[in-house]
């Protein structure tokens, strides 16, 4: 009993914040934090959407229906019907990597 | 046009539901009005300067993206600070972790501060050792229970237990002295 009573004291002691000069200079720098955060959380989802999209090309590219169509043309049609599945996935992923690498710094900055 | 609320008569859940609108100045209201509690339980646990106030904007970051997830049903503060609890201990944790697990060594006394000066809770904290800290701060600060915190420290229920039962004693009788102390003065 004792010690619960005494439990709640020392949680009462830590309710009570010390206080900090600075608070306004905290609010300041996290408000930024979180600007970079949203702004590097944007980017990461249109990295995620243009490899996304680019994986969805390299599909169409790989389908029956693009190499009827590339058939019948010439020319960045052809191209991209034979360019090789390895191919197209390093691009994909080269594309999400250097978005993701320009951006690192707003998450430590 | 609607005239904007002054947003620090607001309540905590006014400002987290402004907040998941994404307003972020009614979330700048928040930390203001929190930053100090969280910020102190994290120096409280034995985060240094930069250090602490990194992992506390964390915290708050975090806070930020579960917005959605907090009811009301406590305060925000205290939110935040269970979640700045377990990011201090994911931090720490290489530190924390022989620290926790070993058994306690008796060294008498411990080290306090100058006979004489006011007691108060912070200076208090720094008669415990490392593991007595964290434990206690986790549960008396963080309110985490005792199996939580064993869950976030990787521990066993037992050693919390001990851990939490020592630290409290020695707080319990520095407490106690420094109260006399400044009776006396």
């Amino acid at each position: 009993m004792r010690d619960d009573l005494f439990e709640q004291e020392v949680a009462g002691l830590f309710a009570a914040a010390p206080a900090f000069d600075d608070g306004e200079a905290f609010v300041r720098r996290g408000l930024e934090r979180l600007a970079a955060y949203e702004r590097l959380r944007q980017r990461v989802l249109i990295s995620v959407s243009a490899a996304a999209v680019l994986a969805a090309v390299l599909m169409l590219a790989r389908s029956p229906l693009w190499a009827s169509l590339a058939a019948k043309s010439a020319g960045i049609g052809t191209l991209i019907a034979n360019t090789p599945l390895t191919t197209w996935c390093v691009l994909a992923a080269a594309v999400a990597g250097v978005a993701l690498l320009l951006n690192r710094q707003a998450l430590t900055r | 046009m609607a005239q904007r609320p002054n947003l620090a008569s607001l309540g905590d859940l006014d400002l987290a539901s402004l907040t998941a609108a994404g307003d972020q100045a009614a979330f700048g209201a928040l930390m203001r009005r929190h930053g100090p509690l969280v910020r102190g339980l994290v120096r409280r646990m034995g985060a240094q300067g930069c250090t602490a106030d990194d992992i506390a904007q964390d915290a708050f970051i975090a806070a930020y993206t579960g917005i959605g997830n907090y009811r009301g049903e406590g305060s925000f503060g205290g939110w935040v600070c269970r979640i700045a609890g377990r990011m201090y201990v994911r931090k720490a944790r290489h530190e924390l972790r022989c620290q926790l697990t070993d058994q306690p060594i008796e060294t008498g006394e411990a080290a306090g501060p100058e006979p004489g000066l006011l007691m108060d809770l912070d200076a208090a904290l720094k008669t415990l050792s490392a593991a007595e800290r964290v434990c206690v701060s986790l549960c008396s600060g963080a309110g985490y229970s005792h199996p939580e915190a064993a869950e976030l420290l990787h521990i066993p229920l037992g050693t919390v237990k001990s851990h939490v039962k020592r630290g409290l004693d020695k707080l319990r009788q520095r407490l106690e002295t420094g109260r006399q102390e400044s009776a006396n003065a």
